[in-house]
Parts: C-alpha cells; sequence; structure tokens
C-alpha cells in the first residue's frame, strides 16, 4: 500500500517537473524596444456660421417687419451671415438662400399675390440696390460675412382685399463646405 | 545469522581486492586548449526625434497643439526614427502601438495610416536591418458629412512604435 503511494507520488512529481520544463521552453526571453510618438492630440474645428450673430444650427432667426406693404412700396428685410469658424486651415462656405414659401396667412390670396426675392446685398449695404432673384448665394471666407437682403413685393394691380393681412415667410438657408486644394 | 556475516564480510573482502588492484591501472590521457574567440552580444534599439504635423490645406508644420482640423483635410505626422538591428539572425518586428477606435471623432471619418519608410506597417513590418535615417508617417485623413465630429478630438498621446525580435528563424 505504501508503495503504491509512493509510486503515485514520484509519477505526480515527474508529471510536474515536465510541464514545468515544457513551459519554460515556450516562452523565449527575446529584445523589445518601445518609443513613443509624442504625437500630442489633434482636434477638430467647429462648424460655425451665425445669423445676426446668433449659431444657425441652433434655428431660424425671426426678421420681424412691422413696415406695411402697398403695391407700390416693397419690404426690405437683412439678414446678417458670418463664417465663424476656428478652423486652421482656409475653410470657406458656400451660403444659399432658396426660394421663400409663405404661410400663416388666413387668405391664399395674399399668398398669391405675393412676391419674394432674396439677394446678396451689395457693397453698399443697400438692399434697395440689390440684383433680386428667386434665390441667392455666395461664398463666405473664414472669419468673412455678408449680408442677405430679402424683398417682398405685391404687383401693381393687388386688389383692395388684401388690406389688412398678414403673412409669414421662411425662407431656407443653408451653409456647406467647400472643398479647398492646397 | 552467522551465515549471512560471513557471505557480507567475504563480499567486503573482495571489493576490497577490487579497489586494490583498480588503483595500479595505467591510462593514458592528454589535454589541449582551443581558441573559441569572442562571443559579443547584437544589438535591438529604436529611438525617435521630434516629429513635425503638417498639413495638406495649411500648407506647412502646423502646431497641432492649437490646430483645429476640418473636413477635407490630411494632417500628416512624420517623425524620424533611428533602428538599430544588429545581430547576424536578427529579426524583429514593426508595429505601432496605443492607437485607439476609442476616439471622439464619429465612426468612419477618420482613417489614420502609418507607413515606414514608405511601406505600410499595418499590423507589423519585418525589418532584418538596421536603418539609422528611418521615416514614420502617419496620416489623418478626415472626412464627414453634415456637422460630424465637430469639436471631436483624437488622443495621440499614448501612440509609439515598438521593435519586437521575433524568434529566429520563423517567418
Amino acid at each position: 500500500m505504501r508503495t503504491k503511494k509512493s509510486l503515485q507520488l514520484t509519477a505526480l512529481m515527474l508529471g510536474a517537473v515536465s510541464a514545468g520544463l515544457l513551459g519554460v521552453q515556450g516562452a523565449w526571453a527575446l529584445w523589445g524596444v518601445h518609443a513613443p510618438s509624442g504625437a500630442g492630440t489633434v482636434r477638430a474645428a467647429d462648424f460655425r456660421v451665425e445669423l445676426n450673430g446668433t449659431p444657425m444650427d441652433v434655428g431660424g432667426v425671426a426678421l420681424q417687419q412691422e413696415a406695411a406693404l402697398t403695391p407700390t412700396t416693397p419690404l426690405h428685410a437683412s439678414v446678417h451671415v458670418a463664417n465663424a469658424t476656428d478652423a486652421g486651415a482656409p475653410f470657406t462656405v458656400e451660403v444659399v438662400m432658396g426660394a421663400a414659401s409663405v404661410g400663416g396667412t388666413s387668405s391664399q390670396v395674399l399668398a398669391d399675390h405675393l412676391t419674394v426675392e432674396s439677394a446678396v446685398a451689395p457693397s453698399s449695404g443697400e438692399c434697395a440696390g440689390a440684383d433680386f432673384g428667386e434665390s441667392a448665394s455666395t461664398h463666405i471666407a473664414k472669419g468673412d460675412a455678408a449680408t442677405f437682403c430679402l424683398r417682398v413685393s405685391l404687383p401693381d394691380d393687388a386688389p383692395a382685399t388684401l388690406q389688412a393681412l398678414s403673412a409669414g415667410i421662411t425662407l431656407p438657408l443653408t451653409a456647406t463646405q467647400l472643398p479647398l486644394g492646397p | 545469522m552467522n551465515k549471512m556475516f560471513k557471505g557480507a564480510a567475504l563480499t567486503g573482502l573482495g571489493v576490497a581486492l577490487l579497489l586494490g588492484g583498480g588503483g595500479t591501472l595505467a591510462v593514458w590521457n592528454a589535454a589541449a586548449e582551443t581558441d573559441a574567440g569572442q562571443i559579443v552580444a547584437g544589438d535591438l534599439n529604436l529611438e525617435a526625434d521630434a516629429g513635425v504635423w503638417t498639413s495638406d490645406l495649411a500648407g506647412g508644420a502646423i502646431d497641432i497643439e492649437d490646430y483645429l482640423v476640418v473636413p477635407g483635410e490630411t494632417l500628416t505626422f512624420t517623425q524620424p526614427l533611428s533602428i538599430t538591428l544588429e545581430g547576424n539572425q536578427l529579426a524583429a518586428d514593426f508595429t505601432v502601438t496605443g492607437t485607439s477606435a476609442a476616439n471622439g471623432f464619429a465612426s468612419g471619418t477618420v482613417d489614420v495610416t502609418t507607413t515606414l519608410n514608405g511601406q505600410p506597417v499595418g499590423d507589423g513590418l519585418r525589418l532584418t536591418e538596421s536603418a539609422k535615417a528611418s521615416s514614420a508617417v502617419t496620416t489623418f485623413a478626415f472626412d464627414a458629412d453634415g456637422r460630424e465630429s465637430v469639436n471631436a478630438e483624437y488622443d495621440f498621446s499614448k501612440v509609439g512604435y515598438a521593435l519586437d525580435q521575433v524568434v529566429p528563424g520563423t517567418n
């Protein structure tokens, strides 16, 4: 009985020693070296376009026009668009003011007679002298700004039934980064 | 018991005789010295000098601490390396360490690749000889839609290079 236990113990020790030797054999001691790059952190710029000083991604900008619109007196309004990005490289955006939609009026007749046009303000800044069309666009470089003008008008033969009516006018404004080469 | 004692005594006597006789054997022997020379260990080392970031849009070197990247731009980090591999059977794998998909940029908006002397590093580049005037180039290409990754950050501070010897004879 004692002999059997001794044999079992011996076999166990032999197995353990063999496994240990095999394990050590697989763990090569090899050279290795590491060098840090010190490359720092890359940060992306902010894509910030402001409408009258407010970031355009926050929401639209409301232009209140209290003056009365008549067939002979169009109304003008303007919005200041600034490219306020903090990009490291040159960063120019194309800003487009699209076609207007008229809503919020109790009379479809008013909507049918209203003409809404847009333009980029001339260098004088006077919207009255702008070249109006159905839409307008311009390129604005980093740190620069432009003024878009709106003109709302009625035809000369607008019916008198349009008097004292009001309407809400919405214009989409989009800003898109322009690809720049080196 | 008596028989056992006698047997043991006779055996001891025989062994003593054998030992006595063995001491009188005359055997040849010779010795000579050999000049095996010296064994000199090789060297494996990797040293990195200060790198420089450049921008394809800014048109030159930039200070990455103050620079803000925009979509469509590619930043390049060029770093001089000195690689020492001295040893007749020495080979090592060059790898880039510390890069992580966990960064502040939206998935798929950034493509980071590294080359060593013009060869893509990928998962590892096998080297077999020294290259004292090496250059590791990491490009950071940024592309995004809408307002993706605005104000995002990609931390390269833990990025480095490793040179690990491979077991001789392995491919």
